[in-house]
């Protein structure tokens, strides 16, 4: 099962090149970096020219990773499998609207991924229900100082996020990806409930601090 | 960092926020719609929380590059292929050109997108519009506007409560609540949530379950408004 073997296959123990300071890339490549630019570029190659090469290069990263993320999510592999493909079309259609000083490749692709997713879900319980996806993303212009702050917040997270013990990032990924309650998690991954709490504590407690460092005066 | 988080000073932003477990919640699409739609209510007057939602989605992101690939069919990438010709390449369109249902420019981009019933009576001084959502997933979401000096009827819920106003503003135990903000309580909380007395207080509601209403005429409303 995918997530029962986290930090297999991933892409890059690399960070963005931006460490929080006084910490050292130990491990980290420039991969991570490279990979994001290639995909923005692909992305743009898309939306100019119809790029079909470009998109079976994406095809062949992401669409194993959605299908992966999906099958997290609890989808079975059938509808994965499909949904899958129609995540990729969707980042075919839609590669005019990515905008990279606004999202990172890989996280416009997990909204789209987690838009259809949440589509497909509403789909199966009702056939009448159709609330109108956009209500996830803020609709509004939002001020250059917004994306700026997203994007460091994107460096600095992927950052944190390399520097998790795999057995954390075990538990945070099905924690963000499911909301799985915390007995669910300590079955699917054979560990004590106890050992699941303090791991989310602890990997929560970083990631936290890089998202909200405000947090704690509010 | 702080410094850069905070919005510019000639714009209001709400000082009730969602917390992390929500914006995470609404950032990895786990929340319910019921809840899902109060936070992005809130979303649409509240830089500081976008900030956060961006940055949630920017890990799932991370978590999605380092997520163990399964393999697709073999001729998934094919198929896939075949059916570009098919699909069209979306323009880049203003937000502004993003379909909106309902005509009230009142409300919020995020409730625009929405389908809302019709303004219908629920207590004297309180008229309210239901908002279509997924009744499978046990929420009931309602727009209220209560007349200025009214008690808000929400309070004695079962289950968690999520309520963002939308425009004038209530006081409670928590404090007051102006435009853009957002309370979320559980069931353990009764409270008696006053509209302001100065203005009618426009406030979208998601509950869990039914809203018990107080109020003997409460009551009487209740099966009429089906909350």
């Amino acid at each position: 099962m995918s997530w029962a073997r986290p930090g297999d296959g991933r892409v890059s123990s690399g960070g963005d090149g931006i460490l929080p300071e006084g910490r050292t890339a130990a491990g980290a490549t420039a991969d991570t970096v490279v990979l994001e630019d290639v995909h923005a570029r692909h992305l743009r190659a898309i939306a100019t020219q119809g790029d079909r090469a470009a998109f079976s290069a994406l095809f062949r990263h992401y669409a194993p990773r959605i299908k992966s993320y999906l099958l997290t999510t609890g989808l079975p592999s059938m509808e994965a499998e499909e949904l899958a493909q129609e995540v990729m079309l969707a980042v075919w259609r839609k590669a005019a609207i990515f905008d990279p000083s606004r999202a990172r490749a890989a996280t416009w692709i997990f909204t789209i991924a987690r838009n259809l997713r949440i589509d497909a879900a509403r789909r199966s319980r009702s056939a009448e229900a159709a609330v109108a996806q956009e209500s996830l993303t803020p609709a509004e212009p939002e001020p250059a100082d917004d994306l700026l702050f997203a994007a460091e917040a994107a460096d600095r997270l992927r950052a944190t996020l390399d520097t998790l013990p795999p057995d954390q990032l075990a538990v945070v990924r099905l924690s963000f990806f499911e909301d799985a309650p915390h007995p669910d998690i300590a079955r699917r991954l054979g560990i004590p409930l106890g050992t699941v709490k303090s791991r989310l504590r602890l990997a929560m407690a970083r990631l936290r601090g890089v998202i909200d460092p405000g947090g704690a005066e509010r | 960092m702080i410094a850069a988080m905070r919005p510019p000073p000639s714009l209001p932003c709400p000082t009730h926020h969602p917390d992390a477990d929500l914006l995470s919640r609404h950032a990895a699409g786990t929340l319910a719609d019921g809840p899902a739609l109060v936070v992005a209510t809130h979303l649409d007057f509240c830089p500081i929380c976008r900030h956060q939602v961006r940055a949630w989605e920017a890990l799932g992101g991370a978590l999605l590059n380092s997520q163990r690939p399964v393999a697709l069919a073999d001729d998934a990438l094919e198929r896939t292929l075949a059916r570009l010709d098919g699909a069209r390449l979306e323009e880049k369109r203003p937000l502004a050109d993003v379909p909106t249902l309902d005509p009230d420019p009142a409300l919020p981009a995020a409730l625009r997108r929405q389908r809302l019933g019709p303004w219908r009576f629920v207590a004297p001084g309180i008229r309210g519009r239901a908002v279509r959502v997924d009744p499978a997933q046990g929420y009931k979401v309602m727009l209220f506007r209560v007349a200025a000096g009214m008690a808000i009827p929400m309070h004695g819920h079962r289950g968690q409560e999520y309520t963002c106003v939308i425009d004038g503003a209530f006081n409670d135990v928590f404090g007051r609540f102006g435009s853009g903000d957002m309370a979320a309580v559980d069931a353990s909380v009764d409270h008696q949530p006053l509209a302001e007395p100065d203005g009618d207080c426009l406030c979208l509601i998601a509950v869990h379950g039914r809203l018990r209403i107080h109020s003997l005429l409460g009551r009487l409303v209740q099966p009429l408004v089906g909350l």
